[in-house]
């Protein structure tokens, strides 16, 4: 666990919700720390790519689920309780995982914008990631799982739609996949070495959104050209 | 005003030419399947469709107050394989949207957006808007302003002489980003080098990532600066002296002049590296590439 009392204000801080003396307090401490400054600059991040993410609730019968599991974990469990406390605030225990959740919203949209539901039924699930030990500075197993379960689903709208594809595009996509795969396991390795490490964190949080984005980006070209 | 979807060209042959009046606010959008994707501009309120494609392929020009739409759809039922040539006013919008097409686009004044599954994406030009992807091809981007966004899977990035809000990535590829103006700029790769030339303003937020890679980033004389250095397995290298605060692992902060503008510089196994305005990147043997790049 952090130690640091000023982590758990950081969403309070970009919320506007410090009274002067607070964010005159915090701000001078961001001065004096890189660890809670790159958090702000992650939490930033994952704010406003939440921000712009489309409100248009999806159609599918596969998406409630998801968005469940996303909202019952992630995203609506405050670290500090307040009944002030808006949706889109996190602390930084939760902020990996709240990277993956807002990716696995985004991933959401595939489906939307594809307009289907796959059929679970048919396709045997996809074997889950494995899950690397805990790192301290964040909550892996709830990521993990949520990863994983991104993953899957979406690994499953592409495998039941890679024979839209030429075999070169398939082909590429399994490689990059592959590739990210390695990056993955390479930050997983790094961090049950030196779990305290925030930039090792936050690297296998934005690596992991990068597999989201791409299984995503297949799953749209599926898509339009189903 | 007109509402109505007007037929402006259909084509049941290998040949098209057309020219049609077009209005300012107008914007173009063409989907294809295979083909490439040539677009000129010119200073008139008109468009010229050129296209040649296979035989009974059907070519469909629309246009609606709004928009002017072409499509094209193969014969019986299969892919098209249309090559188009237009010729647009320099300020209209487009999307340009293609599954085995490379699409070239020059003078374009307008906001584009630009994809493609298999092949190139260039274009010279572009305001407001301007999204290219490419998941095969490379995609380059030189004199266009506004919020860029630019975005391969399996091949290199290139930014020039641009403007604005950047936010470059690819998975498999080289991200080069040159003479960028820009207070706001996120570059990241999985498997290829990053190298940034370009503004450092104050209050600015530089960010560079990469997993298998190294970054070279120039910073102008007279940049103030904060700037985070991590990597895991990498090394750092500055062309000018700095003082390291170190933290946690093998992560630096160091600060230059007034230090108002962030820059954060992380690769997990590659070198960081810091140069001055006029320095000729370099290539290091320890940064290789995957070998498997895929064209």
């Amino acid at each position: 666990m952090m130690s640091d009392p000023w982590t758990a204000r950081l969403s309070d801080y970009l919320d506007g919700e410090l009274n002067e003396n607070e964010r005159s307090a915090l701000e001078r401490h961001l001065g004096a720390c890189p660890t809670c400054t790159t958090a702000l600059a992650e939490l930033t991040r994952v704010t406003d790519r939440a921000r712009r993410l489309p409100s248009v609730p999806p159609s599918s019968d596969l998406w409630p689920g998801i968005a469940a599991r996303i909202s019952a974990d992630a995203l609506a469990t405050p670290t500090v309780p307040s009944p002030k406390r808006r949706g889109w605030s996190f602390s930084l225990p939760e902020l990996a995982a709240a990277c993956l959740a807002v990716a696995m919203i985004s991933g959401g949209g595939v489906w939307f914008l594809a307009g289907r539901s796959p059929a679970p039924a048919a396709t045997p699930p996809p074997q889950p990631l494995a899950v690397s030990p805990a790192p301290a500075l964040v909550r892996p197993v709830l990521a993990d799982q949520k990863y994983a379960a991104a993953v899957a689903d979406l690994e499953q709208v592409v495998q039941q739609g890679r024979g839209t594809l030429d075999s070169t595009t398939v082909r590429v996509i399994e490689r990059n996949l592959a590739l990210i795969d390695r990056a993955i396991a390479d930050a997983r390795r790094a961090l049950a070495a030196d779990p305290r490490n925030a930039y090792l964190n936050a690297h296998l949080a934005r690596t992991m959104r990068s597999k989201i984005d791409l299984l995503r980006q297949a799953a749209t070209i599926i898509a339009a050209r189903s | 005003m007109l509402l109505a979807l007007v037929l402006v060209a259909t084509a049941l042959t290998p040949e098209l030419d057309t020219t049609f009046a077009v209005q300012r606010g107008q914007r173009l959008e063409l989907s294809t399947h295979s083909g490439d994707v040539i677009v000129h501009t010119w200073s008139r309120n008109a468009v010229r469709v050129q296209a040649s494609g296979e035989h009974r392929s059907r070519i469909q020009v629309d246009q609606t107050a709004s928009q002017v739409s072409i499509h094209s759809a193969g014969g019986r039922g299969g892919p098209e394989d249309v090559d188009y040539e237009l010729t647009i006013p320099a300020w209209m919008g487009i999307r340009l949207s293609g599954v085995t097409s490379s699409i070239r686009v020059d003078g374009i004044q307008g906001t584009v957006s630009a994809e493609t599954v298999e092949g190139d994406v260039t274009v010279v030009g572009g305001s407001g808007l301007v999204s290219l992807r490419s998941v095969q091809g490379n995609v380059a981007l030189s004199g266009a302003s506004g919020r860029i966004d630019v975005n391969s899977v399996n091949s290199d990035v290139s930014v020039h002489d641009v403007a604005g809000e950047l936010q470059a990535e690819t998975v498999n590829g080289d991200v080069k980003l040159i003479r960028v103006q820009s207070d706001n700029v996120e570059a990241n790769t999985v498997n290829g080098e990053i190298t940034y030339d370009g503004t450092i303003r104050a209050n600015g937020r530089y960010r560079f990532s990469s997993h298998n890679g190294g970054l070279t980033v120039t910073i102008p004389e007279g940049t103030g600066a904060l700037v985070s250095v991590s990597t895991f397995q990498g090394d750092f290298e500055s062309a000018f002296p700095v003082t390291l605060t170190e933290r946690h692992g093998k992560r630096f902060d160091f600060t230059i002049g007034n230090g108002s503008a962030r820059v954060e510089l992380e690769s997990f196994s590659g070198t960081i590296r810091l140069t001055r305005p006029g320095t000729q990147s370099r290539r290091h043997g320890n940064d290789e590439k995957d070998a498997d790049h895929e064209n």
